[in-house]
């Protein structure tokens, strides 16, 4: 369980500033083999951010899947396709695109320092606090065998949530299955079959042509 | 660490993958840059789930067992999120090594050259 503590924060800062460096690096060197290893680092990072905020399962896919998979399968096309991409052409668009992007962060900073999000911490601050209070000390079935126990401490046994130190504590990877063959049922079959039309359509368009044009 | 800070950086990041979409012509750097993209918009998600709580725990009442699972459904988007990227990115170099194959630079404009 993570505390939000000030090492906790500076920790998240460091970690932040490596993922934006990375990724400037990602955009801007002109050597593309470097770019593909800066982008397998801002995975990296981006994978300590899901673990630091309690989302253990979302970070070890991260690391399994883009880490893992799409970084080597970067750095293969890299590497056969190195002489066809020595060096990355700057397109004639670049003071548009980055007027573009600037608007668009500027828009985004505009918008979240704006809207006033209902986060857990002004719960706390505010008279609301009773009603989390409730919540306080006792089971909850989750349909599928298994409880859920709220505790009002800072010390998190297996399987519980906590709403207490600013944040819902929750072992995502048993709920995340049960999601699975539940309410996400049909679009978990779906991606399984998205997964496999990427699989069989990758392999036709990398295929060499025929002499008689038969697939 | 708050709720603020990592909307800002998810903002960071998709601004930087948009920049590198539209300033490179080089195919496999634009992928790069859709991946930042995509990165970003997840840690939006789990960041989300994580600092809201689902609308119907603050309900007067029981509470039903959904409301406490649906905390989690930020979780569930990253998860189709990233099975959707991976599909995406493993496309995207199929058609690079098609490009590669009638032309001998990887610019984006001549993607159309792949279909004789």
């Amino acid at each position: 369980m993570i505390e939000n503590s000030f090492f906790m924060d500076l920790i998240f800062y460091i970690v932040s500033a490596v993922i934006i460096s990375l990724s400037i690096v990602v955009i801007f060197i002109s050597d593309i083999f470097r770019a593909a290893i800066a982008l397998a680092g801002t995975f990296l990072g981006i994978a300590v951010v899901y673990f630091m905020l309690n989302a253990e399962f979302i970070g070890a896919v991260q690391i399994l899947v883009y880490v893992g998979a799409i970084s080597v399968l970067m750095a293969f096309a890299v590497m056969f396709l190195r002489t066809l991409s020595k060096s990355a052409t700057p397109s004639s668009y670049r003071p548009f695109s980055l007027i573009i992007s600037v608007l668009i962060f500027i828009s985004f900073l505009i918008g979240i320092y704006n809207i006033e999000w209902k986060t857990i911490d002004i719960l706390d601050d505010s008279y609301d606090k009773n009603i989390l209070g409730t919540l306080y000390g006792k089971y909850y079935e989750l349909g599928y065998g298994e409880h859920i126990y709220i505790s009002s401490s800072e010390n998190l046994d297996s399987g519980l949530l906590s709403v207490e130190n600013k944040g819902v504590f929750i072992d995502s990877t048993s709920i995340i299955g049960a999601y699975l063959v539940q309410e996400y049922l049909l679009a978990f079959q779906i991606i399984g079959l998205i997964l496999v039309v990427g699989v069989v359509g990758g392999l036709l368009i990398m295929k060499e042509p025929d002499k008689d044009e038969t697939l | 660490m708050t709720l603020e800070n990592l909307l800002i950086l998810s903002a960071a990041l998709f601004s930087i993958g948009i920049y590198g979409v539209l300033s490179n012509r080089n195919f496999i750097s634009i992928i790069m840059s859709l991946e930042l993209i995509f990165n970003s918009l997840v840690i939006a998600g789990v960041a989300f789930s994580r600092f809201i709580l689902p609308f119907g725990i603050l309900d007067e009442g029981d509470i039903h067992s959904s409301t406490l699972r649906s905390a989690l459904s930020g979780h569930m988007f990253g998860i189709f999120i990233i099975a959707v990227a991976a599909t995406e990115a493993a496309l995207a170099l199929a058609l690079v090594f098609a490009l590669s194959r009638v032309n001998k630079n990887l610019n984006i404009e001549n993607v159309s050259e792949i279909r004789e």
